[in-house]
């Protein structure tokens, strides 16, 4: 059984191809309203439960949270994978950051990784909306990532980059 | 006879961080003072670079692990991580240009945002060498660095002036600030450390050669 999102109560909560925009502990510029430092967000269930959920090959949707839950294991494995062979934090580092200056496909465009899973965009402001959001969770879930698969001496905690060699549900990463 | 100590062996690591607008001549910097190399064809850092370069403060090894990256927001990403841990920053502007001035103000804002509030900073003033098209008067730099408490020096990484003297002050000054916070703990072992600890490496950092002993001469 996956791990599902507890993000299930979404009143008040704003939304961009059906994606609930999650608040977020951080201060990383974006559209996310700022959560709680003392509150667990949806960066932290994903890390959370990303070495469980990375297993399977198929998720069943409870809520649209889950949706989000779904594309940020899937980032997580797609960062991994650009940590492996990263011997020191530096490196780690700065494989990270340049994945993040890489494009951020939104539904409907080609490279969005889960086509059909969330609604397409109805128009160019709602795109650009969750495209802002979605580099703001990014950056945001990389930071966190790098603390956990790099010890405080800078050296890689094999039980995270070990993560790298997993395809999550099947989907092959180019 | 000192000990043999291996090459890469060091006692403490310090991250420092370039930041400044585009076409300073940050990456400059970093290649004059960890390569002693100076290129004068201006290309755009996209993404980040970073590279070391080892100095002696009293008797310490210090390692220096600098970090450029774009001065371009369109080059710039994930400016957490390119933060996270720094200890020290050269905050560069170019004296020919101003605008490049004015904009250090927004530079210290992201800085401070990013990092811990001891954080050692060091406005640096490069292509000083170019004098006759000099627009920031170095009275001006050195009141606004008094102003703002951070270090102040003008550097020509062309001429390859005052660029050791600013990273090795950055460097002896982030030191004095881990050896004073070393001694203040030590006074007090009950004595919780306020706010964040700067961590500047933990036993684990010390390489495998030194945990294994040197041999002495």
């Amino acid at each position: 059984m996956v791990y599902h999102s507890s993000f299930v109560n979404e009143d008040g909560v704003s939304r961009a191809c059906g994606c609930p925009l999650l608040p977020l502990k951080s201060h990383i510029k974006g559209p996310a309203p700022v959560s709680d430092q003392d509150r667990t967000d949806i960066v932290d269930e994903a890390i959370t439960f990303f070495r469980a959920n990375v297993f399977f090959r198929n998720f069943d949707i409870k809520s649209p949270a889950d949706k989000l839950l779904i594309y940020l294991t899937f980032y997580i494995n797609v960062a991994l994978k650009r940590l492996e062979g990263c011997r020191t934090l530096a490196e780690g580092t700065k494989a990270i950051i340049n994945l993040g200056l890489e494009k951020v496909p939104v539904p409907g465009e080609s490279g969005f990784p889960f086509p059909g899973l969330f609604p397409l965009p109805q128009s160019h402001k709602e795109a650009e909306l969750f495209r802002n959001y979605l580099k703001q969770i990014r950056e945001e879930t990389s930071g966190r990532l790098l603390s956990v698969a790099y010890r405080p001496n800078g050296t890689p905690n094999k039980w995270w980059l070990a993560f790298a060699k997993r395809k999550f549900m099947n989907i092959i990463i180019p | 006879m000192g000990a043999y100590r291996a090459d890469d062996d060091y006692d403490y690591l310090f991250k420092v961080v370039l930041i400044g607008d585009s076409g300073v001549g940050k990456s400059n910097l970093l290649s004059r003072f960890t390569k002693n190399e100076f290129s004068l064809e201006s290309k755009s850092t996209i993404g980040v670079e970073f590279a070391t370069r080892s100095i002696h403060v009293d008797d310490k090894i210090v390692k220096a692990q600098i970090w450029d990256t774009a001065g371009q927001e369109r080059y710039r990403a994930i400016t957490s991580a390119y933060y996270r841990g720094a200890v020290g920053a050269l905050l560069v502007y170019d004296v020919t240009r101003h605008v490049t001035f004015e904009n250090v103000e927004r530079w210290l804002k992201e800085l401070r945002d990013h990092t811990d509030a001891n954080i050692v900073i060091m406005l640096v003033g490069n292509k000083a060498d170019l004098r006759h098209l000099r627009a920031v008067a170095t009275n001006d730099a050195k009141a606004f660095a008094e102003r703002e408490n951070t270090f102040f020096m003008e550097t020509s990484a062309l001429e390859s002036l005052n660029v050791d003297n600013a990273f090795t002050e950055v460097l002896t000054q982030i030191y004095r600030v881990v050896s004073r916070k070393t001694l203040e703990i030590g006074d007090d072992p009950a004595a919780l450390p306020k706010g964040q600890t700067i961590n500047v490496g933990s036993r684990d950092d010390v390489s495998a050669v030194k945990k294994s002993g040197c041999c002495s001469a």
